[in-house]
């Protein structure tokens, strides 16, 4: 990995943490499109969305409901998917080793907002107090956005930098049977993300649309646009089934 | 009294715009997003009260009393934003609406607001956009991955730009009208069924749990995982799924749902069952 990558991957996570433009770009920190920037500037877009994505499923029922941040995709995304393409892991290994940057991420995210609390907002108190307009302005952004580059950035910077060679001596020297076991790891936290999912989105009452979903697609192999037809059609006659005269009124 | 002030429509959407950049970037524990609420509003008022002999103080009072809780789901946030600076025009203007009615008309609108922001976008069409896209993304697919965000980002924007408007022409009337229609909350709940649906679908494409363990005999050697297949198709993974869910129902907090992962994971390698 060369310093600029390095480099421009860790901007990009300490910018984009601090949110802005979330109505226009949404919170984008799904990995499904954080690795297409993060393929992009490694120079191999297609395998950043393939690992992303698979990142992506350990968090899909991951809600920021409230503005809090349970868990740090964004970060678990710009350490994986770099090392990944560059020292070549698969997709699996690459899951394991993003998993505990997840958990890291929300440690950054907590000191960040402490200082916004106890430091910047205090700061905007006084220039109102002051009438110091300009003041509000930079308060309110650029030096929270600065203050989360010079937080989160450097460190970032250092684990990319140093850290392929290694994950790449890692894979060469620890035993098969660790190795395997971090493989399936990787293949049970997209359960997890499922599971997560089914606990956050769905009312018990739910649940059997989630099960008929899961034994369609085991089943019958769809397309997953087939799959969308059936879930519009249920979701439409799980409304009309509702009511109770429904099935009279095609009656003329 | 002078004549009427209005807010050039310029100036509104560059001041939702500020809002809407601003947003998050300085949310803090006590008082969460109330710091681009003031920064976004700030410009307005200096429009508003310019040339009056005593600005700087009238322009004060209102910033500091805007500095209380202030946390809503961002589209929407935009609405109530359009509903406050409608009130605060009016205000400058002459009319009797005292700064209290100001506050606590944004302090009971973004409750709900919020919990009908997230409702929509959060756990319907983002969720199906993600359902929908993320099978192509999982294979490596550029598009699929542009796609997914055009996908989750249609409908904050489209509420965000209808809506501002709407909520500075007709201030809280329209989000009462809005909260009172059943519509919103009928249409979620059928989204989330298919949702679901589709989800269930993809834990079956992209859970992958097969267990290599067999039956050795003198005859012959059965492989359990054919065996389980015979049975029910899919029963590891489902069942593994619906354990992560029992254990998000138990407050096990995802950490350590990760370790133990990790723990399974080469204790499965050692024993060799995976």
């Amino acid at each position: 990995m060369t310093v600029l990558q390095a480099a421009l991957i860790a901007l990009y996570y300490g910018f984009y943490s601090a949110k802005p433009l979330i109505l226009f770009i949404g919170p984008n920190v799904f990995g499904s499109i954080v690795g297409l920037f993060l393929g992009i500037i490694m120079g191999n877009p297609s395998m950043g969305v393939a690992v992303g994505a698979a990142i992506h499923t350990m968090y899909l029922g991951v809600v920021m409901y409230g503005g809090t941040l349970p868990s740090d995709q964004l970060l678990a995304c710009c350490i994986a998917v770099p090392l990944a393409i560059s020292a070549g892991l698969d997709t699996e290994t690459a899951v394991a080793l993003a998993a505990p940057f997840g958990a890291v991420g929300v440690g950054f995210q907590t000191i960040w907002m402490t200082i916004n609390t106890s430091v910047w907002s205090p700061y905007i108190d006084k220039c109102c107090e002051k009438n110091n307009y300009l003041g509000i302005r930079l308060g309110a952004f650029v030096y929270p956005v600065l203050t989360s580059i010079v937080l989160r950035s450097p460190i970032i910077f250092l684990i990319l930098f140093k850290g392929t060679d290694a994950v790449v001596w890692l894979v060469n020297n620890l035993p098969q049977t660790i190795l395997h076991g971090f493989e399936i790891m990787g293949k049970i936290l997209p359960a997890m993300g499922f599971g997560i999912f089914l606990y956050i989105m769905g009312s018990p009452i739910q649940i059997p649309f989630f099960i008929a979903g899961f034994f369609a697609m085991k089943c019958f192999n769809l397309p997953i646009i087939a799959q969308a037809v059936f879930g519009f059609i249920l979701a439409y006659l799980s409304l009309v089934w509702g009511d109770p005269d429904f099935l009279k009124k095609g009656d003329r | 009294m002078a004549e009427y002030r209005k807010i050039p429509t310029g100036m509104r959407w560059m001041a939702w715009l500020r809002f809407q950049v601003y947003h998050m970037t300085c949310q803090s524990y006590d008082r969460q997003y109330f710091n681009a609420f003031t920064a976004a509003m700030m410009p307005i008022y200096r429009y508003l009260y310019e040339g009056r002999e005593n600005a700087e103080e009238i322009i004060r009072e209102r910033l500091t009393s805007l500095r209380t809780y202030y946390l809503c789901e961002q589209s929407f946030s935009g609405i109530i934003f359009g509903i406050i600076m409608g009130m605060e025009e009016q205000k400058a203007n002459g009319a009797e609406i005292s700064s209290e009615l100001i506050s606590a008309t944004r302090s009971s609108l973004m409750g709900p607001l919020s919990g009908m922001g997230d409702a929509i976008h959060g756990s319907t069409t983002r969720q199906i956009a993600i359902a929908l896209t993320l099978p192509y993304c999982l294979e490596g697919s550029v598009a699929g991955s542009l796609l997914m965000l055009l996908g989750i980002n249609i409908t904050p924007p489209i509420l965000g730009v209808l809506g501002f408007p709407k909520g500075y022409e007709l201030g809280s009337d329209f989000v009462v009208s809005l909260l009172k229609s059943g519509l919103v909350s009928k249409i979620a709940k059928a989204a989330g069924v298919m949702a679901m649906f589709i989800m269930g679908g993809m834990t079956a494409k992209y859970v992958n749990i097969t267990t290599t363990l067999q039956f050795v005999s003198d005859i012959n050697t059965v492989s359990i995982q054919s065996m389980l297949d015979n049975i029910c198709p899919g029963l590891l993974p489902l069942a593994t799924t619906f354990l992560m869910y029992f254990l998000c129902k138990k407050k096990v907090h995802t950490n350590w749902i990760i370790v133990g992962s990790l723990v399974v994971g080469i204790l499965f390698s050692v024993l060799k069952v995976m």
